[in-house]
């Protein structure tokens, strides 16, 4: 088994390469070569249990948190393929000879409750998975989604599924995100799992070490290019003004809060049988909202030249937009759930209407 | 004159500030098709800039004897306003480069006759960013050499209006240089997370001779009484311009939070408008936007106040107009950022139109009329006495 430290190591080896091609990714998307890198470095196979890079939960957060500070993008891609394997690997042995250990599997959670049915040996699935990074680059689709039943996973192949590719102009632009349509997609009974209730914070935590890691990134890169910036008012360095110096310093106080949070979460994750999910996703929440503020507060900080999209600082900006407002750590529902605990408040109803077949 | 030239110009000739906001409220809607487009093309659409000037949209502070309005100081405001509900990167040039009319009608009567005398459908480029630029003085002009960044609407522009200090000028020596199309080029290196479709590339100048007559100092320019002065009655052409620097900003600004709010309220499912967390949220940034609307038209008051009776502003108002502009954009932005921070990413992933106007809003916000470090500092040195870098708030 390849420890996380090795997994660790060999993000940090491939981080120089990955950083001067990261505008490149942004712009034109991550590349197969690139991503066949990645797999053959392990780091596309992090969770098989079939695989040397099995690990216990928490060694992709330290992966990605590398990855992110080079390039966003391509951490997200390994979070995503992280969380594909778990799943894959809690399905059982069908499913991991299924989806072998060289291919490529992602992660795609449905926006709306999915509907299924059972029929025989199968489970018919219909439903509408948007965002799915690296869709058309991956081997296997792991279909996460809210039915009747509960929360559920499906293994299938991308082959089987229609991709619809998406184009926007805001973060992590280079993953290839593609959306999936499903109508009626006939999957074995072994290639799916019913989703217990206490995996809710492996999942909130999923996109941390991304996030932090984005958010690090862009702090390195400005206080890098500030050392050297002149005010284009003036003339003078800009390193010299105070309210400069006060914002980098509220910045890294977010950051090193987040990061506290974070490896707090992890171990709270690695440690405990049944950690709380409720307090996890607070704590996620909170970690990838200082996250943004502390990148937000940077790249305005730097004028008109945070616009710029060569700027690496504005990139970092995107993509820890991106993915700081990932549904898994969303705000509002994390503190209302969070405060319904405290307050004794049963949770709501938890499935609305199913999406008609 | 030609007869059609003729009708074109009675066709505007009693325009009022109402029937320009109204044919801007018209061309919402066409505006808007183009949004996505223009930011795409890093310009605004050939097609729609057709029609801004169809409509008369860029002639708020073209003289009238040259087809144009004269209107009062905020009329483009309310303009970019209307606009930036669309795209605020049309807006801006609407708004905030087409006031830049205002700046060549100060200038002598032979510039502007050059500038509008065969083509009433003009836009001026302005560059205040030079780069390496050499000006030196010659018989009858100067010659000009250099690049200015951040010349927005450029590719639509039929004139340039840069900015530099001639050599054996005293520090501070600024000229402003009026020349056309045909004498500078463009590089295109407007690559940026927002406003793109401002194309607020960088106008290239190689040995362009600029006459006398189109060029002019700075603060003769910005002074009261300028040349144009005595050929265009309003106070626009006659008031100390820079009380009025840096305001036009306010209308896309404005516009894009408005726009914001407002699709992100129609964008709420039944559940969530049922949520008070969106409840809060919406209403403290509609709240945001209320106050920055109350300031604008405050500021506008203030400045038809003072500049339509020639008054001189007093210093505690100055800070006020420095401030309050700076402030009112800081609110815009945070009341757009709260709103989205409230979103989840399939916002970003799916192109939501909310994440064009807080992209737009985060790019305006950046200008230096309105940025936040520069003039809230600059305030508060003039409350105290000292020395700002801002010209106008160095009085006693």
């Amino acid at each position: 088994m390849t420890s996380p430290a090795t997994l660790e190591a060999a993000a940090q080896d491939l981080a120089p390469a990955i950083g001067a091609a990261a505008r490149k990714t942004h712009e034109q998307g991550i590349r197969c070569d690139a991503l066949l890198t990645l797999n053959a470095a392990g780091l596309l196979r992090i969770y098989r249990s079939d695989a040397p890079s099995a690990n216990a939960w928490g060694t992709h957060i330290g992966v990605t948190r590398i990855l992110a500070r080079s390039c966003a993008t391509t951490a997200w891609i390994v979070t995503q393929t992280a969380e594909a394997n778990r799943l894959i690997a809690a399905m059982g042995a069908a499913a991991l000879v299924a989806a072998k250990p060289d291919a490529i599997s992602v992660i795609a959670d449905a926006a709306a409750p999915i509907s299924v049915r059972r029929v025989g040996d199968q489970i018919i699935l219909s439903g509408h998975w948007p965002h799915i990074a690296a869709a058309s680059f991956a081997d296997w689709l792991v279909l996460r989604g809210e039915t009747d039943q509960g929360q559920m996973a499906f293994l299938v192949p991308t082959s089987s599924v229609t991709l619809i590719p998406a184009d926007h102009r805001g973060g992590l632009r280079g993953c290839n995100f593609h959306s999936a349509a499903v109508n009626n997609l006939s999957v074995p009974v072994a290639q799916t799992f019913a989703i217990p209730a206490d995996d809710a914070g492996l999942q909130t935590a999923a996109p941390l070490g991304a996030i932090l890691g984005g958010a690090e990134g862009g702090y390195n890169d400005y206080v890098a290019m500030t050392r050297k910036r002149v005010s284009g008012t003036g003339g003078g360095a800009v390193s010299k003004l105070t309210q400069v110096q006060i914002r980098l310093a509220e910045a890294d106080s977010d950051i090193a809060a987040a990061r506290e949070r974070i490896l707090q979460i992890t171990a709270n994750l690695q440690s405990s049988t049944t950690p709380n999910a409720t307090t996890i996703g607070r704590d996620s929440a909170v970690a990838a909202r200082r996250c943004l503020q502390a990148i937000t507060q940077l790249v305005q900080q730097m004028g008109a030249l945070g616009l710029a999209e060569f700027n690496p600082v504005q990139r970092h900006y995107r993509d820890v937009r991106a993915m700081a407002t990932d549904a898994r750590v969303n705000w509002d529902k994390h503190m209302a759930k969070f405060g319904r605990q405290e307050l004794g408040v049963p949770e709501p109803d938890a499935l609305p209407a199913q999406a008609a077949e | 004159m030609t007869v059609i030239r003729t009708l074109e110009r009675n066709a505007h000739a009693t325009i009022s500030e109402a029937d320009l906001i109204r044919r801007a409220e018209d061309l919402r809607a066409f505006v808007a098709q183009y949004a996505a487009r223009t930011e795409q093309d890093r310009m605004v659409h050939t097609d729609v800039m057709a029609e801004l000037f169809r409509a008369g949209l860029v002639r708020y502070f073209q003289p009238k004897r040259f087809g144009g309005f004269e209107m009062e100081w905020g009329a483009q405001i309310h303009l970019g306003r209307v606009l930036a509900k669309s795209c605020a990167s049309t807006a801006w040039i609407a708004c905030v480069i087409g006031s830049h009319a205002a700046y060549v009608a100060r200038m002598s009567a032979r510039a502007q006759d050059e500038v509008w005398g065969a083509n009433r459908d003009v836009l001026i480029s302005t560059g205040s960013v030079p780069r390496g630029v050499r000006i030196v003085r010659t018989q009858g002009g100067f010659v000009v050499n250099g690049k200015w960044a951040f010349c927005s609407g450029v590719d639509h522009a039929q004139w340039a209006l840069t900015r530099g200090t001639p050599e054996g000028e005293e520090a501070g020596g600024q000229y402003y240089f009026l020349y056309p199309r045909e004498e500078f080029t463009i590089e295109d290196d407007w690559f940026v997370s927002g406003l793109s479709g401002s194309g607020s590339k960088t106008v290239v100048a190689k040995d362009v001779f600029v006459p006398d007559h189109r060029a002019m100092r700075l603060t003769e320019l910005m002074s009261p009484n300028p040349p144009g002065g005595q050929v265009n009655a309003g106070y626009v052409y006659n008031y100390n311009f820079r009380p009025f620097a840096g305001t036009a900003l306010l209308g896309p600004i404005l516009g894009a939070a408005e726009a914001a709010t407002e699709e992100y309220a129609a964008s709420l499912s039944d559940a969530a408008k049922d949520d008070a967390s969106v409840q809060l949220r919406l209403a403290e940034s509609a709240a945001e936007v209320g106050a920055a609307t109350l300031i604008v038209e405050s500021l506008i008051a203030r400045l038809r106040r003072f500049a339509g009776n020639n008054l001189d502003i007093p210093k505690a108002d100055r800070i006020a107009l420095i401030r309050d502009r700076a402030f009112c954009a800081r609110l815009c932005l945070r009341s757009v950022e709260r709103l989205v921070s409230g979103l989840d990413s399939s916002s970003i992933l799916s192109e939501a139109p909310i994440e064009r106007h807080y992209r737009d809003l985060c790019a305006m916000v950046q200008q230096i009329g309105v940025n936040w470090d520069r003039n809230m500092t600059n305030t508060s040195k003039a409350m105290f006495g000292m020395k700002t870098d801002v010209p106008f708030l160095n009085v006693s």
